[in-house]
């Protein structure tokens, strides 16, 4: 399935301050596998990065970003088992979320995985960690360049 | 681990579904096709294991309850980052709006 990244999650409007949504993830992410159940979290000062996180206090967090705005022509196809276990039919049930690295020792840039988007069915929130079919046209350490954008 | 040895155009059947078969040799490489039901889910192993490290390399670890993103690394970088970020928003809004404006 061909999934478009024009739509933003709802409730991200000006009158929101933060919002949380419980997401189940049926399957964890790659390399923590263990992990079933996440919120997704933003606080409207952070936007557009948000919290991708374990509930637990010391638990493990991400932070997540939606493509839509920030990654040009960024088209994803999803499989059918990935389909299937999210419970979708048709792209507007979902949302796209990239997880984001940020600038470390190693690089002063901070990067997306295009490749491992974490998916969610907006309506039931049930979410999943997808390697997109088309992989190869992107990188899993794609690096933002911000510069243009003022400094 | 089960090992078999397989000469070329020979196959492999696992379960009532999926079929391996070994198409070609060559060298050090070999190139193999599986015939499987669409949701089954073949990759690479590579990938898995960059998706597994990209992964480690992106956890945050454990997280304050608020203002977290400018408790993560110095307030000032994160401000600035996400300044950056919105304007880079911005920008590809704006040049999305004048191409449509051009294409019509």
């Amino acid at each position: 399935m061909k999934l478009n990244i024009g739509e933003e999650l709802k409730g991200q409007d000006a009158s929101t301050l933060q919002n949380t949504y419980d997401l189940s993830l049926p399957q964890g992410l790659f390399g923590f596998s263990e992990i079933r159940t996440m919120e997704l979290f933003f606080d409207k000062e952070e936007l557009p990065f948000m919290w991708l996180r374990e509930k637990d206090e010391n638990g493990l967090a991400f932070i997540v970003i939606e493509p839509g705005g920030i990654i040009p022509s960024y088209d994803l196809e999803i499989s059918d088992a990935d389909v299937e276990i999210l419970g979708i039919t048709n792209s507007e049930d979902t949302m796209i979320l990239n997880i984001v690295t940020l600038p470390s020792e190693e690089s002063s840039k901070i990067s997306l995985n295009l490749v491992g988007p974490v998916i969610v069915n907006r309506n039931t929130l049930v979410a999943k960690q997808c390697i997109i079919n088309n992989h190869e046209k992107y990188s899993a350490r794609y690096l933002l360049d911000l510069s243009e954008a003022g400094n | 681990m089960l090992i078999l040895s397989r000469k070329i155009d020979q196959g492999i059947r696992i379960g009532d579904e999926i079929e391996i078969s070994i198409t070609k040799i060559e060298g050090d490489s070999v190139k193999i096709g599986i015939s499987a039901p669409r949701s089954i889910s073949i990759l690479r192993r590579e990938i898995l294991e960059e998706m597994q490290s990209s992964n480690q390399a992106a956890a945050v670890g454990s997280v304050p309850q608020l203002g977290s993103l400018k408790s993560t690394f110095a307030a000032g970088s994160a401000l600035k980052l996400i300044q950056q970020m919105r304007a880079k928003k911005a920008l590809q809004k704006e040049s999305e709006k004048s191409s449509e404006a051009s294409s019509s």
